[in-house]
């Protein structure tokens, strides 16, 4: 049987970063749930990592940038996070360079209440147009 | 505020100019591209072409180039440092080794030992190289890159050592700058990051101000009147005559108003400060009174 859904107020209050990623591979949306989790359980450990309820929720491609050796696929992604943790969990992003030997960069260009108003105003503003919400 | 990033790794110019974009994108507000001897020379050459493009970009980016000694002696740091010093506002140094780091802070001709930690497992500063930083006005740089670029036991040794400078620079207050060292796309971070990581490790909000705008400034600003300065103390300052031009010209500038009686002291102080206020660190005060005897 499945459990009932929690009533509004004993649910945890999130809070969604937006991240831009570049990765020297494609990566998929299931790809990007082992990095972040490696990065928060790395810089932070296991037991402060567990306050952090992270979960990736939206993954876009925007294109293949940069040059030659600098060549790099570029994406925005929607990962939540527990609110009062957003700072905690960018600094862990920031320290991420590699995962399985293939550079990769993780930046936060925001912080948002819901998904919606963080595609509005990150994801759509490069010229991107995301098909639904 | 804005971001300073002293230490920027140059190469040519495509690659530099596709650093400042990413870099301006992220919130950086000035860059300082840092060279080899040799790579400064040539990076001479499309400086004005770089500067014109970073200040037309949509959010325009200050851009300097400094020099960046590595492998290199005492004796040839002091040399090149006396050769270079009034071609450029920044000349680093790489530490790491024990002698170096005390003939740089002992420098007046240098702005900046880079990472003394470097490829040490303790911080390689101690309170005798601290005071030298102080009275020698040579800021010490700690590189975001070194945290990047190690992983496990080496990064938490860097995170250490960044510790240990940092309870150092408490005491002494030496200048103490943050750099992101970045030497590719990949290593570059937003500036809400930067300040997030450093944050977490234990940095306050004043010293990070401090780490990525006002001390870059200070040197910045220290090294443009370098040229004017004829020993430590004194500088000539252009256009003046003499003296009594400079003072005359000073008089004319003061703004008399300031000097209309105003009542500017409270007689009795007493009776605002008692004795259960106290004063955070931010500046702001809390009371322990309690209900009806508020201030």
């Amino acid at each position: 049987m499945k459990l009932k859904v929690l009533p509004p107020t004993l649910r945890k209050n999130n809070h969604y970063l937006i991240l831009d990623v570049k990765s020297e591979v494609e990566m998929s949306k299931d790809d990007m749930v082992a990095p972040i989790w490696d990065a928060c359980i790395r810089f932070w450990g296991e037991n402060a990592s567990s306050n952090f309820n992270l979960w990736v929720m939206r993954h876009y491609f925007l294109g293949r940038k940069g040059e030659k050796n600098e060549a790099f696929f570029n994406y925005k992604t929607i990962v939540r996070c527990g609110r009062g943790y957003e700072d905690d969990v960018r600094a862990a992003f920031s320290t991420l360079t590699r995962y399985n030997r293939k550079r990769i960069s993780i930046n936060t260009i925001g912080i948002s209440g819901t998904v919606k108003s963080g595609i509005k105003k990150f994801v759509e503003t490069d010229g991107f147009a995301v098909d639904k919400y | 505020m804005k971001f300073y990033d002293m230490n920027m790794r140059g190469a040519n110019y495509n690659h530099d100019l596709s650093m400042i974009k990413e870099a301006s994108r992220f919130g950086w507000d000035y860059i300082n591209l840092n060279y080899s001897l040799d790579g400064f020379k040539e990076s001479l050459k499309y400086k004005d072409e770089l500067i014109e493009e970073a200040s037309s970009l949509d959010r325009p980016v200050e851009i300097d180039m400094g020099i960046n000694l590595r492998n290199s002696n005492s004796g040839e740091m002091q040399k090149a440092a006396k050769k270079y010093r009034n071609k450029t506002n920044m000349i680093s140094c790489l530490g790491g080794d024990l002698k170096l780091n005390r003939s740089c802070l002992e420098s007046y001709k240098l702005d900046v030992l880079s990472r003394p930690y470097f490829k040490r497992r303790d911080s390689g500063m101690n309170h005798v190289l601290a005071k030298e930083a102080v009275k020698h006005n040579v800021a010490v740089e700690l590189c975001f890159r070194d945290i990047l670029h190690n992983h496990l036991k080496y990064r938490a040794n860097v995170i250490a050592s960044f510790k240990e400078i940092l309870m150092f620079h408490r005491k002494f207050n030496f200048p103490l700058i943050l750099t992101t060292d970045s030497k590719s796309l990949y290593d570059i971070r937003s500036t809400r990051d930067m300040v997030a990581f450093f944050k977490s490790i234990g940095f306050t909000n004043q010293e990070i101000i401090n780490g990525f705008y006002h001390y870059p400034k200070q040197i910045i600003d220290f090294n443009r009147e370098r040229e004017n300065m004829v020993v430590q103390g004194v500088k000539v300052i252009k256009g003046a005559t003499d003296f009594s031009d400079v003072r005359r010209g000073a008089d004319e500038n003061i703004d008399e108003s300031l000097f209309e009686d105003e009542e500017i002291f409270i007689e009795d102080d007493d009776e605002f400060l008692q004795d259960d206020v106290s004063f955070g660190d931010d500046g702001s005060f809390e009371n322990d009174l309690n209900g009806e005897d508020e201030l």
